[in-house]
């Protein structure tokens, strides 16, 4: 396995949340004079390919970086009117400018639904957008990605939705990714995700909201019943004769695949 | 029950972040950090890779974290056993049923073995030890394994302090390897007799779990977490030290069981609720206000 493919299998297994950390760990494992520019590298790369990067552009509005919204050599907001780059080193936005061709007024309209929509579902760090296909003026792809982060208490979540709506066929594809990592006295990730398949109806941000309504509600019923059917199975809060071990000489008392389960074996 | 943040170690170091993270801004502290923040489901290839940059820490990594136990079979008793860093030699490891080594080790006579009555309380803890993981686990599988310390070999008064580790293993599989379960509990003990009747005991616990599923969604939830325990007990003879980790270990594990539960199935589901709200937020807040207005109206009253 080469250096590049070590540290892009690190930056896509890392949980939510801040880079900084990751990055200042695998800078110290590489232990390399380009160690910098191989972690920027397979970052922007990441973010480009498989993932899409929630950054702040200011005090209180954020941006993404994706491919998507990728214009020449320079991201661009539809709604917020400008273009801006990020640079991969330093985890910041730069070079912001105002200003860029106006927008259709279908993809005006996405756009301000598909805000609308978040601003009743994501209450933390969200962003989403509605951009353009650059060759099919028929496809857009409507892009959300929302982060609670929460170091204070020791967990992170993220959740990410893409779909590729085709305007003549009516057909919504896409996936909702969800990971949460909750890391007191522990390490714990939780990794869920589910493919979209849809025939949008009048509004595609109605469909949309009716599949991420479907999907959430059908992970929180998993929980309980992961809980029910799996986790008990595992070990049991108390055995089967709800008393707890006799320790010591009366141990030798159990006779194993009898007393102990209860007859049942 | 006392818990404790930090410990000294038994004499081969604690299976976990604690100590790793305690040490300086170097690569080992790192490696230990940058470890600890990938995703657990990984835990094999993450630390492979993390070797291949620092080979040198390739060894006290491998040696300080935990990963899912491995199985091996034992050959005299035909039982399975659990493997890790304390019955290993080379790349044998020993049968807690058998006290032999398998793949058989060609000077058996000079790899570590318990003294003769340590290897007495050993078998005694591995029959109750099975015991407790049939009454809790129905099925899976233990190993327990005892060394002596440094100084003296361990007699039937009790009164010599040793170390020893504690491993319980549980699957439930299915036909899709996507679905599925898997428990490793790790509890690494010191027994420190005191002057009097007393001893204290020194537990550093960490339960890997891992539960998947794929019908309807794709979903995991992997990872540990750890615990460390201090308590200090009476004792009447070495016997008795195997009776007090028994029923310590038994505590630990429940304790466990349930902050496995409660930030498996309650912490992660309501982070997920606070990443998305399933109600619009609004009529959350229309929400509040007729209940305020209602207040106000109750006050008017």
């Amino acid at each position: 396995m080469s250096l590049q493919s070590i540290v892009a299998s690190m930056i896509s297994d890392a949980p939510p949340g801040n880079n900084l950390n990751l990055v200042n760990d695998i800078k110290v494992l590489l232990n390399n004079e380009d160690s910098r520019k191989i972690i920027a590298t397979n970052l922007e790369q990441f973010y480009l390919n498989k993932d899409f990067k929630l950054v702040k552009i200011n005090d209180d509005q954020f941006v993404l970086v994706s491919k998507y919204n990728k214009s020449g050599a320079k991201f661009y907001d539809p709604s917020l009117d400008l273009t801006f780059d990020y640079d991969f080193d330093a985890l910041k936005v730069i070079d912001v400018e105002t200003g860029r061709a106006p927008l259709s007024s279908q993809l005006a309209k996405y756009n301000e639904q598909l805000a609308e929509y978040c601003s009743q579902h994501y209450p933390t760090f969200y962003k989403s957008v509605v951009v353009e296909d650059e060759t099919d003026s028929d496809i857009f792809y409507f892009i959300i990605v929302d982060e609670n982060l929460n170091d204070g208490n020791f967990y992170n979540g993220r959740w990410q939705s893409f779909y590729k709506y085709n305007s003549s066929t009516n057909e919504l594809a896409g996936e909702i990714r969800v990971k949460i990592h909750y890391y007191e006295d522990g390490n714990i990730v939780l990794n869920s995700g589910t493919k979209v398949n849809e025939k949008a109806g009048a509004s595609v941000v109605d469909t949309i909201a009716k599949a991420e309504n479907k999907y959430e509600i059908a992970v929180l019923n998993k929980f309980a019943k992961l809980n029910d059917d799996l986790f008990k199975n595992l070990r049991r809060q108390l055995p089967i004769n709800r008393s707890k071990v006799r320790w010591g000489d009366a141990i030798g008392n159990y006779k194993l695949g009898q007393d102990v389960v209860g007859g049942r074996h | 029950m006392e818990v404790v943040a930090t410990i000294n170690g038994p004499s081969k170091p604690l299976p976990n972040f604690a100590v790793l993270k305690s040490s300086h801004s170097d690569p080992k502290c790192k490696s230990a950090n940058t470890y600890e923040r990938l995703d657990p489901k990984n835990i094999h290839k993450n630390l492979e890779n993390i070797c291949r940059l620092q080979p040198d820490l390739a060894e006290e990594l491998l040696s300080s974290v935990d990963t899912p136990l491995k199985t091996a079979r034992c050959e005299e008793s035909g039982k399975n056993y659990l493997c890790c860093d304390y019955n290993r030699d080379g790349d044998s490891y020993r049968s807690p049923w058998s006290n032999t080594f398998y793949p058989k080790l060609d000077d058996e006579e000079d790899a570590p073995h318990p003294s003769a009555h340590l290897r007495e309380l050993e078998t005694f803890a591995n029959k109750s030890f099975d015991i407790y993981r049939e009454l809790y686990y129905e099925g899976g599988i233990s190993s327990v394994y005892f060394w002596d310390s440094e100084d003296d070999d361990v007699d039937a008064s009790g009164k010599i302090g040793f170390a020893g580790v504690v491993l319980l293993k549980k699957t439930v599989d299915s036909n899709n390897p996507k679905d599925g379960g898997s428990w490793d509990s790790i509890h690494v003990i010191e027994i420190i007799p005191g002057s009097g009747d007393k001893a204290t005991y020194k537990v550093t616990s960490t339960v890997i779990l891992d539960i998947s599923n794929s019908d309807s969604l794709d979903i995991y939830l992997s990872g540990n977490l750890t615990r460390q325990t201090s308590k200090e007990l009476e004792y009447k003879d070495s016997a008795s030290h195997v009776s007090n980790v028994g029923s310590l270990v038994e505590d630990i594990e429940s304790r466990l069981r349930n902050l496995l539960q409660e930030v498996y199935f309650g912490k992660t589901k309501d982070i997920l609720g606070d990443i998305r709200s399933l109600e619009p937020l609004n009529s959350k807040s229309d929400e509040k206000q007729k209940h305020s207005e209602l207040i106000d109206n109750l006050k008017g009253l």
